[in-house]
């Protein structure tokens, strides 16, 4: 099927799905197992979550279900197409049309103002700029953006660039959001609010979201979590609220030898 | 991602990077402004140059001597023959003798030229308008033409002193202008011409100079002219005309042939330049392509960012080409407005001084059609290689740079 045709289907198949993925990577000779036989679905609507310390594999496997890094094995299907057939321009095509991206790093084009920015995405498709910036405007008005969308990035705050990215990554109507450590750089009120945010997104939108966090406060509204440590994926059965959710994790990472953060350990404390 | 988007975002960017793209651009700049400066100063020297040469004779002049052995010399049948060659309206015979000029009671070796008045006209020699140079029949000193040099041998500071002078001229006949002593086999013989008075003096040439009327030399023993300028009435008929005459044995030439060899030379020196101009902006671009390489690996970021958000490669492609194409554009433009200023400024500084000395207006600075060509298709391809290298060199930036947290 062509990637077109891909866009444009609307069947009841797993949105993403990977099939024993493992991606390796080479330090000085050293190979290092960064994603180790990963195989997941996500589901049309759904919010998953990624769990995990520092170097767990998270962001390697977001760059792996983005089409963005290639796996050593394994297969990454795309409503059951095999994503990494497609060409690098072809699975751009994708990425624009269908995922929207927030990375760890405030990614965006510093010539250009928070509304220009949000419009971009939607005028790579093809759209004139005048609908483009009049739809960003309506997005960002949505989402709750306090900053000046003529302003440029450098003259927001963290919270409310991080709620323009958002914006951003919702312009094009996608299927699927990836935030890739969403909560870094905020304080906890921040991350709260937008935790509240990227959960309002999910529903209002109905776009999937797929969250990679270290932070166990923010796996509440997830109704999947994957916990990853050394690149491999543990799914367990979270129960219902996120104290038990949290302490299966803890419980789990104990049991591998990995310890939680002192910071986490304070938010479980509490 | 639309053109004109591409466009506009390009100049953005280029705009935010003010000082870096100035930067990246100044020997490109550097280049294009010598480029431009010594081609445009060589073409308006090759033109001035080239006018003067028309305007000092005729093109529709064929200026006629002897053949190359000798054995064909112009006497005045021969001379009689070349007026009377189809095309032919008007001969001014020209013959420069070496003679001695005295003026009380000093004497002075001088170059005489035995010339009609109408050779004046056709050297571009202006002469006041009530002076003949003609033999005159009435009992009285015949005139003569002399110029400023020669005035102020003779102490005459100011040229129009000399005027209404007697003086005394003898002409040197040797076998090369006189048949008879050609015949008798004698060397040289010194004959006097008799009184003259001075009726002009003329700003030309710095080395004394006489002119005395053409008839009274021939009265004198002179057999043979130095050269005949013979005129055409249509230019067109001036090949015809010409072989007519070499078919006579005759050795001719034309203004046009000295102007295509001095414009012959310029388009060397243009052709140098040029060269010089094309190597130092290879260099400028070679300079260009170091820069946009650590720039591009100082945006991998924002390279990346565009993948990861679905900009495909023909799109990030175009985006920099159009970076390169307002670059090259700008430096460009700046280069030939930096030239053109020094050009206009050397133009003004020149014609003042040459206005100042009662010369005419010249353009001294004209940018050449072929240079503006060669610049034209040098932008091309330079365009087409920088946006080449910048295509290949983003090619190998992934999404992957964009998803990278520091």
């Amino acid at each position: 099927m062509d990637i077109k045709e891909i866009v444009a289907h609307d069947s009841n198949v797993a949105l993403i799905e990977t099939v024993g993925v493992t991606k390796l990577f080479d330090n000085y000779g050293n190979h290092i197992t960064a994603v180790s036989d990963v195989s997941i679905k996500i589901e049309t609507a759904s919010f998953v979550a990624f769990y995990g310390p520092a170097a767990s594999g998270k962001s390697a496997l977001m760059r792996i279900l983005t089409g963005v890094e290639k796996p050593d094995i394994g297969e990454t299907l795309v409503k059951g197409e095999p994503l990494y057939e497609f060409s690098e321009d072809k699975r751009a095509f994708l990425r624009l049309h269908k995922f929207g991206l927030l990375t760890q790093k405030i990614h965006q084009l510093a010539y250009l103002n928070v509304e220009e920015n949000v419009a971009l995405p939607l005028i790579a498709t093809g759209a004139k700029e005048r609908v483009a910036i009049e739809s960003a405007r309506k997005l960002l008005d949505q989402l709750g953006f306090k900053g000046n969308p003529k302003k440029k990035f450098q003259y927001q705050n963290h919270y409310q660039a991080k709620i323009a990215l958002i914006a951003r990554s919702l312009i094009n109507n996608p299927w699927i959001v990836f935030l890739d450590e969403p909560y870094n750089d905020l304080n906890n009120e921040e991350s709260d609010s937008l935790s509240k945010l990227v959960s309002k997104v999910n529903l209002d939108f109905r776009v999937a979201i797929v969250v990679a966090t270290s932070d166990p406060v923010y796996l509440e509204e997830a109704n999947k979590i994957y916990l990853m440590s050394d690149g491999r994926l543990i799914n367990f059965d979270a129960g219902n609220s996120p104290v038990e959710k949290l302490k299966a994790a803890m419980s789990h990472l104990e049991s591998v030898g990995r310890n939680m953060s002192k910071e986490n350990e304070h938010h479980i404390l509490v | 991602m639309n053109i004109i988007y591409l466009c506009k975002i390009a100049y953005l960017n280029l705009s935010d990077r003010r000082k870096a793209a100035l930067f990246s651009a100044s020997g490109l700049i550097l280049g294009i402004c010598i480029f431009t400066l010594t081609t445009g100063l060589n073409s308006g020297l090759g033109n001035i140059v080239s006018t003067e040469m028309i305007k000092q004779s005729q093109d529709k002049a064929i200026m006629v001597q002897q053949s190359q052995n000798g054995s064909v010399k112009i006497d005045q049948d021969t001379a009689k023959n070349i007026g009377g060659v189809e095309g032919i309206n008007k001969i001014e015979q020209e013959a420069d003798i070496a003679g001695k000029f005295s003026f009380g009671g000093a004497t002075t070796d001088v170059v005489m030229l035995a010339v009609n008045e109408g050779y004046f006209d056709l050297n571009n020699i202006r002469l006041p308008s009530d002076v003949v140079l003609k033999k005159s029949d009435r009992d009285e000193p015949q005139p003569i033409i002399v110029n400023s040099g020669l005035s102020r041998l003779f102490g005459f500071d100011t040229p129009k002193d000399f005027l209404g002078q007697e003086v005394f001229a003898d002409i040197l006949l040797t076998k090369q202008n006189s048949r008879d002593l050609n015949e008798q086999n004698v060397d040289q013989k010194q004959v006097e011409l008799g009184k003259f008075r001075v009726v002009a003096v003329i700003e030309h040439g710095k080395n004394p100079l006489v002119y005395i009327p053409h008839q009274i030399a021939v009265e004198h023993g002179l057999t043979y002219d130095s050269q005949i300028w013979a005129m055409v009435s249509d230019p067109s008929q001036l090949v015809v005309s010409r072989i007519r005459i070499e078919n006579m044995g005759l050795k001719t030439s034309n203004i046009v042939d000295s102007l295509s060899s001095t414009r012959k030379i310029f388009f060397y020196i243009q052709m140098v330049l040029l060269l010089a101009g094309l190597t130092m902006m290879t260099i400028a671009v070679i300079s260009l392509i170091n820069v946009l390489k650590s720039d591009l690996s100082m945006r991998k970021g924002e390279i990346g960012f565009l993948k990861t958000i679905g900009i495909n490669q023909n799109g990030i492609g175009i985006m920099l080409s159009i970076e390169n194409i307002y670059l090259t554009l700008f430096s460009a433009l700046l280069g030939i407005a930096i030239a053109s200023a020094i050009g206009i400024g050397l133009n003004a500084g020149f014609n003042y001084f040459a206005i100042e000395n009662g010369y005419k207006y010249y353009p001294l600075y004209t940018i050449p059609v072929q240079s503006a060509i060669i610049g034209i298709v040098t932008f091309i391809i330079l365009n087409v290689i920088l946006s080449y290298y910048c295509w290949y060199k983003s090619k190998s930036i992934t999404a992957k740079e964009g998803m990278k947290s520091a």
